[in-house]
């Protein structure tokens, strides 16, 4: 099993205003050629991600840009939404390997089987009593990634390895 | 080492690999395959244990986890474990084992003497003794008992070894892995269906492996094996060995994985056991039959053996209980016991069927028919049995081992633990599933179904239900031959010797007859007052008989006198393993700041608050204790200038056009009359109108403001948010976001902090006292990130707060470090601003401790009148508005090396320090640099009024009591000049 930090990907928390949603789903789809995803699931395009995290709100993830991003994308959806910037608040991962949903399975208590959890699933649940939010992206199928809050990071990537540790990953 | 009963050959043990092991320090040799049990038995060790009330010698008397006798010390040091039953575990090299519950030798046991005691020692014996003389009752009769209590000992070491726990999901759920399980899964699996098999026994197959049955020409367990390694191969199926379902819960069945408790030592990258949470769309219970003993004279002892039991040694083991066996029975099944013996070799003296009509199936020695055994002989071990004919004589048959068979009961504990009852079945004599939990069906044995052929053909069906799978098969069929299954129950025989019921209690005959006659009649009075049932296996060998006896007692049918049913778990599990990782320091995630790396390099000593760690100061190696360390930097910060981590404080994103709204009617003061790049500090009540938290909250555009909170309440200010947003007002337009782990926050507080922040900004804000006033709020571009800075005040010092996004944190802390090093900046942690924060009488957790209002807090005046806010209409209710209540006071000892401590009680002059002269509390004290004396806030009745009086401070606990002058709270710095500098 191979994890990445993904320490360069920026994010930013968009929730529409009251209302709203139909406008704010028709500028991303014409600014960003994005469908913004109804439910737990994800949408990328280019170098762009909308993950749906909850009810009417989505975390906008960018490859790209960093420091600039929450406004640039504030700049984008105006009036429609109201954006928090999340550059900050997250450490996020790439799993990769054939164990990983066996290893996230003794974390999560939802249903990671590939046929279940596919290409654009997303999920905001808990793991050990700490938030974190995987999807299993489009691009790389083969993979899962994870944010988890930037505090608890030092503590999820232990119990990662400790549960990796039955498929040979170094404790 | 030799094993005398071990046959020739038979027995799916490994011969070629023998194990070494001890039983109470005796050495004995076994075969890998063998349990504790089998390979005792091969030894010829009988004698197991002593019972729990009356320490008789006690044998094995079943082959599985329903074991009631044969519980064993297994392991030493650290990884002992007590009451772990010699039939279930799996025979290791260097396997340590000893009996439990005798003093000083399983054969020579000084608690025997209680067989003595034993017309006093009935069932309920302890309610009506140990009362008088009332005065023994402390220094004798408790210690006493408390010795004489419980059964086994823990390690008390701690343990070494790893726990998991994991998720599973799946279409179906298969509960036993023998024939009608393995039937089940199979054609459930062909399917297509997700399939996951438990078996809590480390070779499939159930009964197949103990029992001489052919499946389509193959022996029962090649047939076993075959279906298993067709399972392996298929990619949707989980088979978990040695994995007990113990319990079914709300939506989901819980499930021990015992991973590694066969092997000496486990393996470092391995658990000692798993804990799985299972969710299934549909579950099949194919946990099969206990087997029921027969209530006589005599039932407990050592060579008394139920026969299937017998089978399985023979069968599976290769061992021979004994040398000369008879079998008492009432059922078809007690005959394949002696079929099975002849064919292995064994001599079978006699079969003593309790039914007239039976019909023998082989030729036996010496067949009673309608005849019962009345008494067993021999000290630790059977020698001979007492047999009474249908005419009434009776005989006495020299034999070492007798095999009872009285009948099945289908393991349905499952099936009750969410409320259902069984029902009761007159023709099987037993108790079958009733209603069923949602999703589950019942097949083979444990729904009684008892052959063979009928186990095969119910699993097969269950597997085969049309909803699961992709593709959906018809059942599966194979050949079998036919099989008898008559039983005619025989519930009690008289006898003039104890005869047991509950085995594992010590529970007998004439136990059920006194609470029949003490009116204890009910199957639920009945277990209470005997304790039949209550054991460690839950009354599986015993349940049905005492109900059966209580019904014949008072004439009642068994359902009248009730059913009986479990509760989790199944067979007992380690609450090692339902911890998993939660153990110690990892019970809950630790949260650190981004700064913290930093911190640690700066030697910072930390302290937990909530999830979070903090520094709590920073000493320096000449320093010799903790109040010299915060004093210097209390005065460093507060003469020169000094940088804290203020990280952990909640933050929330409130956004929309609402969001003025929505915060006038959280908090208790108004939040919409706040200019844009200002903050302002506000008090929020719970709905019950008390206190609930307080933090600022800062404007920084129309529609946009950002909340602190309290670093231990912001998951639970979040949630009151939320509620409000989501439930209380849907109509409004606001957003809200968590912000707590976006932003690191430092604060730079001190006489020279702005001249700090200057050289630190380099001009990307304007930072004069005319640019950004007390209480200024900005959001601005630092070396292209976007920045903050709020002008508010903890340690009531001139001070900014700095947050930037926390992955540029340690940069900063750096940064601000550097940019402070001419001014003598120093770090300080959270003890240096509790002392602060407390010369200022600013309030903390301390005096927000639930149970204060913004009045006793001497907050009242920012109660807005001009609007509703939650907790306005409660936070009015008398008393809650009553003069009389303890309110916010500050408190000097007169004596200034007084130590005052939180929790200490305020009681007049004039006045005892009892509870009726109780007059307050202290919330929060420390010492002060400021004043060079202890100083403390507390709560006092009628404080306000009382500025000038002298009182006195009661600590029993901590043997404080001194005297000390009320003050007003804010102890220095009153008019607030530094903050405005």
């Amino acid at each position: 099993m191979i994890v990445t930090s993904l320490d360069t990907l920026a994010i930013a928390r968009v929730t529409a205003r009251k209302g709203r949603t139909a406008d704010l789903t028709r500028t991303v789809r014409e600014r960003y050629g994005i469908d913004l995803p109804v439910g737990p699931r994800r949408a990328k395009s280019g170098n762009l991600a909308f993950i749906g995290i909850g009810v009417n709100t989505w975390l906008a993830t960018s490859d790209k840009e960093l420091d600039g991003f929450a406004k640039a994308v504030r700049d984008v959806v105006d009036e429609s939404a109201t954006v928090s910037d999340q550059i900050g608040a997250y450490q996020v991962w790439r799993l990769t390997g054939q164990p990983v949903r066996d290893v996230l399975a003794k974390l999560v208590s939802i249903d990671l089987h590939p046929s279940v959890f596919t290409a654009g699933c997303a999920a905001s649940t808990s793991g050990s009593h700490i938030p974190v939010t995987l999807w299993c992206p489009a691009e790389n199928p083969g993979s899962i990634e994870l944010a988890v809050p930037r505090s608890y990071g030092h503590d999820f990537g232990h119990l990662l390895a400790e549960n990796a540790r039955e498929f040979g990953f170094p404790g | 080492m030799t094993t005398p009963y071990r046959l020739d050959h038979g027995g799916l043990i490994d011969r070629t690999r023998p194990l070494a092991f001890q039983f109470d320090a005796q050495a004995y040799t076994g075969f890998a395959g063998d349990t504790l049990a089998s390979a005792l038995l091969a030894s010829g060790v009988r004698l197991v244990g002593r019972s729990f009330k009356y320490h008789r010698p006690r044998g094995l008397l079943t082959a599985g986890s329903e074991e009631p006798n044969a519980l064993v010390e297994l392991r030493t040091g650290a990884r002992r474990e007590p009451n772990t039953k010699a039939t279930v575990a799996e025979l290791f090299a260097g396997c340590e084992a000893y009996s439990q519950n005798r003093w000083p030798s399983l054969s020579f046991d000084l608690g025997a003497v209680n067989s003595l005691l034993s017309p006093i020692l009935v069932a309920g014996f302890y309610y009506k003794t140990f009362m008088w003389p009332r005065k023994f009752w402390e220094k004798l009769y408790e210690p006493a008992i408390r010795r004489a209590a419980g059964l086994g000992r823990a390690s008390e070491q701690p343990d070494p070894d790893r726990y998991e726990r994991a998720h599973l999901f799946c279409d179906v759920l298969v509960i036993g892995g023998g024939p009608a399980g393995l039937a089940a899964a199979l054609t459930a699996a062909r399917s297509g269906a997700r399939v996951v098999l438990c078996d809590e026994d480390f070779v499939l197959g159930g009964r197949l492996n103990s029992e001489r049955y052919e499946i389509d020409g193959a022996s029962g367990s090649d047939w076993a094996r075959k279906v298993e390694a067709e399972l392996a191969s298929m990619k949707d199926v989980r088979i978990l060995q040695r994995t007990t379902v113990f319990g079914a819960y709300d939506g989901e069945y819980g499930a021990v994985e015992r991973v590694s408790d066969h092997l000496p030592v486990p393996p470092a990258h391995l658990p000692r056991q798993r804990v799985w949470k299972i969710v299934a769309k549909r579950t099949i219970l194919t946990s099969g039959a206990v087997e029921r003993p027969i209530v006589f004279g005599g039932n407990d002892r050592p060579g008394v053996m139920m026969a299937s039991a017998v089978r399985t040694y023979v069968n599976r083991f290769g061992v021979a209980p004994g040398r000369k066996i008879a079998i008492f029975t009432t059922t078809d099944d007690g005959w394949k016991t002696a079929a099975d013996l002849t064919s292995a070799g064994v001599a079978v003296e006699a079969v003593i069927d309790a039914r007239r009509d039976a019909i023998a199936p082989i030729k036996i020695n010496r067949a009673f028919l309608g005849a019962q055994v009345t008494d067993t002989h021999g000290s630790r071990s059977l020698r001979a049995i007492t047999v009474r004919d249908r005419d009434g004589n009776t005989t006495r048959l020299k034999v070492d081992t007798l095999a009872v068979s009285g009948g099945w009961n289908p393991a349905i504990g499952l099936t009750t633990h969410l409320g259902q009852r069984p029902k009761w079945s007159n023709d099987l004599a037993a108790f079958v599933p009733g209603e069923l939990p949602k999703g589950m069906s019942v097949a083979g044995a444990a729904a009684g179904a008892f052959s063979l052929a009928d186990a095969l053909k119910s699993g097969s069906r269950a597997g085969a239900a049309g909803d699961l799978g992709r593709q959906p098969n018809g059942a599966l069929t194979w050949r079998t031959d036919d099989e008898a299954t008559g039983v005619a129950p025989l519930w009690l025989v008289e006898s003039r010797s104890k005869s047991f019921v509950d085995f594992q209690n010590d529970v007998t005959s004439e136990d059920v007859a006194l609470a029949a006659r003490e009116g204890y009649r009910s199957v639920e009075l009945l277990k209470r007052y005997t304790t039949l049932g209550m054991a460690t296996d839950q009354g599986r060998t015993s349940n049905v008989n005492g109900l059966a006896i209580m019904a014949a007692l008072t004439e009642r049918g068994i359902p009248e006198v009730g059913t009986t049913t479990f509760r989790p778990p199944y067979t007992p599990v380690a609450i090692a393993a339902l911890s998993g990782a939660h153990r110690g320091k990892h019970s809950a995630p630790t949260r650190y700041t981004a700064g913290h790396a930093w911190a640690m390099e700066r030697g910072a000593s930390f302290i937990e608050a909530g999830d979070w760690l903090r520094a709590q100061w920073f000493a320096t190696p000449t320093e010799s204790n903790w109040l010299e360390t915060v004093t210097r930097e209390v005065k460093s910060v507060r003469s020169n200038v000094g940088v804290c981590d203020v990280s952990t404080l909640g933050k929330i994103d409130i956004q929309g056009a609402d969001a003025a709204t929505f915060l006038d009617r959280v908090y208790i003061n108004t939040y919409s009359t706040l200019p844009i790049g200002k903050t302002r500090y506000g008090l929020m009540l719970r709905e019950d109108g008390f206190v609930m938290d307080d933090g600022t909250t800062a404007r920084l555009a129309h529609d946009r403001y950002i909340m602190s909170t309290t670093t231990v309440n912001a998951g639970r200010v979040m949630q009151h948010l939320e509620h409000a947003r989501q439930i209380l007002w849907p109509q409004l337009d606001v957003q809200l976001a968590p912000a707590t782990e976006q932003w690191s926050q430092y604060s730079i507080a001190g006489p020279k902090s702005r001249q700090v922040l200057e050289r630190l900004l380099q001009g990307s804000l304007d930072v004069s006292n005319h640019a950004f006033p007390y209480m200024a709020c900005a959001e601005f571009n630092w070396n292209g990130r976007t920045a903050r800075l709020f002008r508010i005040s903890f340690s009531g010092e001139l001070a900014f707060e700095l947050a930037i996004p926390a992955r540029y944190a340690d940069a900063t802390i750096r940064a601000i470090m550097a940019a402070g090093e001419p001014f003598g900046i120093t770090p300080y942690g959270l003890e240096a601003l509790g002392i602060m924060r407390l010369e200022k009488g600013h309030i903390a957790g301390g005096e927000i401790n639930g149970t204060t209002t913004a009045a006793d807090l001497g907050l009242g005046r920012m109660m807005s009148n001009q609007k509703d806010f939650i907790g306005k209409v409660l936070s009015k209710r008398p008393a809650l508005t009553d003069t009389q209540r303890p309110v916010l006071v500050g408190i000097k000892p007169v004596d200034r090396w007084a130590q005052l401590r939180g929790g200490s009680h305020l009681v007049s002059l004039r006045t005892d320090p009892t509870l009726e002269n109780d007059q307050g509390y202290i919330t929060s004290a420390n010492f002060s640099p400021m004043l060079d004396q202890w100083i403390g806030l507390g709560l006092l009745i009628r404080g306000r009024e009382r500025i000038g009086e002298r009182v006195r401070v009661y600590d029993p606990l901590r043997d404080g009591d001194f005297e000390a002058d009320i003050v007003d709270p804010v102890f220095f710095d009153p008019e607030g000049a530094r903050l405005r500098a």
